[in-house]
């Protein structure tokens, strides 16, 4: 039977176990094989108990491949399912040479085809081939790159082996397929190791920057474009971004930025290119700035918070943001007013003059505590820029300004701030804080939230056409014209854009922030410090939830299981973790559903099925229940005689089944002749059905040693 | 039980020395023949269609006439056409190619649908009517209709009343290599129809034709025969399902079926070997399904592997 080189599997399993290290499974199935290919024991095994088998490894694949993609990332994972793919294949290999059949069937390979009545679907794929490319394969993974000399002379030699045993003569001679195959399949290992993951990272790298660069352009620090003027309708993702737990329950939104800018020119928004310094490291996280005192906390509460706010919280307030890491950083939202971070470990962490923080080459996944207070002190004071109103927004402000009287006759905007950062407006009638209160109620009162883009006529710039047409658009015009507003009252204000942290979730004091949860606000100076101040209504995040679609809370229980999956699985230093041994019982069920459970409901559902089509006095239907219970079932649409021919021609069953053709034509004249049978012939067809149940006993019971 | 009749023996192994490899062919055709109904062979020029035909006629010992259809063949060419005969001054009947026992009608799709309706009656009721006189056709008629499913231009499609008149429509198919390699070496030695003896006579069939409405049919059987031709009437893709007509057709021919087998009894496999042919040709598919791929053939066989027959 045995068609191949002698020892060919041993000298297979031996390069591959030789290469890997994996010695004891190797030599283990070495043996195992060649003492398979030599015994005369034959294991019984009928289409169904390899269906369930080649059903087994594929329940082995999806474990091993979860138990790598729980350990490392998924590329590694799929390295590691070729390395072990001959530990995979070999009790499909064991089926095929103990059961002597030619190979597995298509019907038991491929889901598709079981319930195929395609004469296609019964053709067989041999595996020994199959499995020495296998071996090969698995070799040259992952350490054809180490070892390439071992790995070559490896291949070289069991290719000489395969060349130089020819088989008794026979005019098809197959080593060319054999030589050429082998080389194909150790070329394949040694291309495919290199050029994959090569591969795999330039089209990640691609990806990535092109996304960044045409959607995330907020991201950058020294750069924000606002849809300002644009025309249409503002709609953002709502995929959840970061997942965030605060010490106490919010009572405002939470707003964490990540850049600020303090330039403006024509609907954008620029920040001074600065380069960012390294952050020092402390123990147990980066700290840029000294801790706050009470009384500087004191000091910092600002009025816009509203004066219940409690002191001594406002010192050492923290915030826990869990977020994805992109491969090439990101800048890190966080509280205006963040001091000190804590639980990231990432290489280098860097900070920009504006406030905002980049980061990079971190885990992929990222969980760290940020402590802030209500004001920034640590951010660049106020300069000249944080003054600056462009010319064409100037007389249309200016009269706004004179309109809520901002400011006192005699004010210049743009002189002495630059050199006196400290208050500029106390000297006039009104002070910063009653600045702040009055541009609040004046877009509290007479603006209104939309995400509606309705452009700019000609003659008039998007911001001037907000203040004095439209009066509703997004946060980016609230914020960009209260920045220059409180400006033009003679207040330094910046730009800054981040995320609104509003949506609770279950939990205790957790939230999540959407895409569409991005914001701009504005910052503006007073007592010496930098300090939040929000215009855009209150209701803007309800409208954005408004536009969600009504599966949105599935997507989101995906999003948290897997993120916690992520959670989990990359948390160092912990043990198995218990979403593994979740999966393991989920797959043990289906295994358990296979291997039994389904095959008592399918012998159910058969039984229910006979009994509602055909009378259940049907004689032949001890017969039926035998071949049903032994995975032979009747398929749909075929009558007693095509099932039974159908059997008596299949491999599996042939030397079983006595002959059936005397029986058939009995028991069609008993089901279908009027009269149906007389005394005699009754008693020959009980004669025809005892002779078969007996010969279908005997070979049950002769094959049952061999059975495992 | 019954044994294989002796006349139809003689008659499958008469024709089988004619029609190399189509023992299913040869089957089909006698259950068609036996069952009372007509056949429309739809193949490829060149597959036996005529030889099948000529062939049953010499075994029979039977009248056999053959019509080319064209498309200027007019209904009296078929039927026939009262001449005055100015001796006797009265009209005179002369009988049309229908009057015969075994007609070939060839390439049937290529007359008007005028003339092809001609025949409707004449294989509907075995009667033609002429100058408003009923005239009685042989009580043997039985039509072989051939058309070339390939070429289109110039030709009629059969309308679905007319195609509810066949009993049975199947193709020959090509011969194997072997089979064809065969009949050059037979032919090498003359024609072999020229030697084909009569092995029966019009009256054996007619007696046949009486012993195989006697044929039982189970009302099981029946069930599954009305259950098979109702599901085409809802079978996804058919426009036009099959008739009562289709279910007494079967019926008739799965009888006639077990009567070629020497059984008295219809089984459910003999409903299944023949519905196809029987049921096929009679179903309009919608225009999704016959430019989605899909055949009347494969509608009925989908059919067969969904329905559950009796056991």
């Amino acid at each position: 039977m045995n068609r191949n080189p002698p020892l060919v599997f041993t000298w297979a399993l031996l390069l591959w176990s030789g290469l890997t290290g994996a010695w004891l499974p190797g030599i283990a199935l070495a043996v195992w094989f060649e003492w398979a290919l030599r015994t005369r024991t034959r294991w019984h095994m009928t289409d169904k108990s390899l269906e369930r088998l080649v059903d087994l490894s594929s329940l082995l694949l999806l474990a091993l491949i979860l138990f790598e993609y729980s350990q490392g990332p998924l590329s590694a994972g799929i390295f590691a399912v070729l390395r072990w793919s001959p530990l995979l294949l070999a009790p499909l290999l064991s089926a095929q040479i103990l059961s002597a059949r030619p190979g597995v069937s298509y019907r038991a390979l491929f889901l598709s085809q079981r319930r195929s009545r395609s004469p296609d679907a019964d053709r067989w794929l041999d595996l020994q081939p199959v499995y020495l490319g296998a071996c090969v394969l698995a070799a040259g993974v992952g350490t054809a790159v180490q070892h390439p000399l071992a790995y070559l002379g490896g291949v070289l030699v069991l290719t000489l082996w395969v060349c130089a045993w020819q088989p008794r003569p026979s005019p098809r001679r197959q080593w060319p397929l054999w030589l050429t195959l082998l080389v194909l399949v150790g070329a394949l290992a040694w291309v495919g190791q290199q050029g994959l993951s090569q591969a795999q990272r330039r089209v990640e790298n691609l990806a990535i920057n092109w996304l960044s660069d045409f959607l995330w352009s907020e991201r950058d620090p020294y750069r924000a474009r606002t849809a300002l003027g644009d025309i249409g309708e503002l709609k953002l993702s709502d995929r959840v971004l970061y997942r965030v737990t605060t010490e106490t329950p919010l009572r405002h939104a939470l707003l964490l930025r990540t850049a600020a800018y303090d330039r403006y020119v024509s609907t954008s928004w620029f920040a001074h290119p600065q380069d960012f310094q390294p952050v020092p490291r402390v123990e147990g996280g980066w700290q840029w700035s000294p801790r706050p005192t009470a009384a500087a906390a004191e000091d910092s509460t600002s009025a816009d918070q509203g004066a219940d706010q409690d002191a001594d919280q406002a010192a050492n307030q923290w915030v826990q943001i869990g977020s994805y890491l992109p491969r090439r950083g990101q800048l890190l939202p966080l509280p205006t007013g963040t001091w000190r971070l804590s639980d990231l470990p990432v290489d280098s962490l860097e900070r920009q003059s504006l406030g905002a923080v980049k980061i990079k080459n971190g885990p992929p996944l990222i969980h760290y505590q940020a402590l802030y207070r209500n004001a920034a002190s640590s951010d660049r004071p106020p300069e000249e820029a944080d003054l600056r109103v462009p010319k064409s927004e100037q007389p249309v402000l200016q009269a706004l300004v004179s309109e809520l009287g901002l400011s006192q006759p005699g004010i210049t905007v743009a002189a002495d701030t630059s050199n006196a950062p400290e208050s500029p407006s106390t000297s006039g009638i009104l002070s910063t804080r009653d600045t702040v209160k009055r541009v609040r109620d004046y877009f509290a009162s007479q603006f209104r939230y939309s995400l509606k883009l309705p452009g700019a006529p000609a003659g008039q710039t998007a911001i001037e056409y907000f203040l004095t047409t439209t009066q509703r658009g997004h946060c980016e015009f609230f914020a960009t014209a209260t920045v220059l507003l409180l400006r033009q009252a003679g207040v330094p204000a910046r730009y800054a854009v981040g995320y609104s942290v509003q949506e609770p979730v279950a939990g205790a004091h957790r939230y999540r922030v959407r895409r569409s949860h991005a914001h701009a606000w504005t910052l503006y100076w007073d007592q010496g410090q930098w300090h939040d101040f929000d215009t855009t209504p209150a209701l803007w995040a309800e409208l954005e939830a408004e536009e969600r679609s009504f599966w949105q809370p599935l997507v989101d229980l995906g999003s948290r299981l897997w993120y916690q999956f992520n959670l989990s699985r990359l948390e160092p230093g912990q043990g198995t973790p218990i979403w593994l041994w979740g999966l393991l019982a989920v797959l043990f069920a289906l295994l358990a559903y296979r291997l039994r459970l389904g095959q008592r409901w399918r012998a159910a559902h058969a039984r229910r099925s006979r009994e509602s089509v055909a009378a259940p006095d049907s004689p032949l239907a001890p017969i039926a229940r035998q071949l049903t219970r032994a995975g032979w079932p009747r398929r749909c649409g075929e009558t007693d005689r095509q099932w039974l021919t159908r059997l008596a021609h299949s491999r599996g069953l042939e030397p079983e089944l006595p002959p059936v053709d005397r029986l058939l034509q009995l028991n069609e004249q008993a089901r279908y002749r009027p009269g149906g049978l007389d005394v005699t012939a009754r008693h020959q067809l009980q004669v025809h059905i005892d002779h078969w149940l007996t010969a279908w006993k005997q070979a049950k019971s002769t094959q049952q040693p061999t059975k495992r | 039980m019954n044994t294989h009749h002796p006349v139809l023996a003689r008659l499958q192994a008469n024709l089988a020395q004619v029609i190399r490899g189509q023992p299913e062919a040869i089957e089909r055709l006698l259950v068609a023949l036996l069952s009372g109904g007509h056949l429309l062979l739809e193949d490829l020029p060149g597959t036996g269609k005529t030889t099948l035909a000529k062939a049953l006629a010499r075994s029979l010992q039977a009248e056999f006439r053959r019509v080319q259809f064209t498309p200027d063949l007019l209904p009296t060419d078929i039927l026939g056409v009262s001449v005055f005969d100015p001796g006797a001054r009265s009209f005179d009947f002369r009988p049309g190619p229908i009057f015969t026992q075994v007609l070939l009608a060839d390439e049937i799709n290529r007359a008007s649908p005028r003339t092809q309706s001609a025949l409707l009656e004449a294989m509907g009721e075995g009667q033609v009517s002429i100058e408003g006189r009923a005239r009685t056709l042989d009580a043997l008629f039985f039509v072989i209709a051939t058309q070339n499913p390939v070429e289109f231009h110039g030709t009629y499609p059969l309308p679905e009343a007319q195609l509810d008149r066949f009993a049975m429509r199947f193709a020959l198919g090509y011969l194997s290599a072997a089979d064809e390699t065969a009949v050059l070496t037979e032919r090498h030695l003359g024609e072999p129809l020229e030697h084909l003896d009569a092995v029966a006579t019009p009256q054996d069939i007619l007696a046949l034709r009486a012993q195989a409405a006697e044929i039982a049919v189970s009302p099981a059987v029946a069930g599954y025969i009305v259950e098979l031709t109702r599901a085409t009437r809802t079978a996804e893709g058919v426009l036009l399902g099959a008739g009562l007509r289709a279910s007494l057709t079967l019926m008739k021919c799965a009888q006639a079926l077990a009567l070629l087998e020497g059984l008295d009894f219809v089984t459910p496999d003999h409903v299944q070997r023949l519905a196809v042919p029987v049921i096929a040709h009679r179903l309009g598919l919608d225009s999704q399904a016959r430019f989605g791929g899909r055949d009347a053939n494969q509608v009925v066989s989908e059919l067969l592997e969904r329905l559950e027959p009796p056991r």
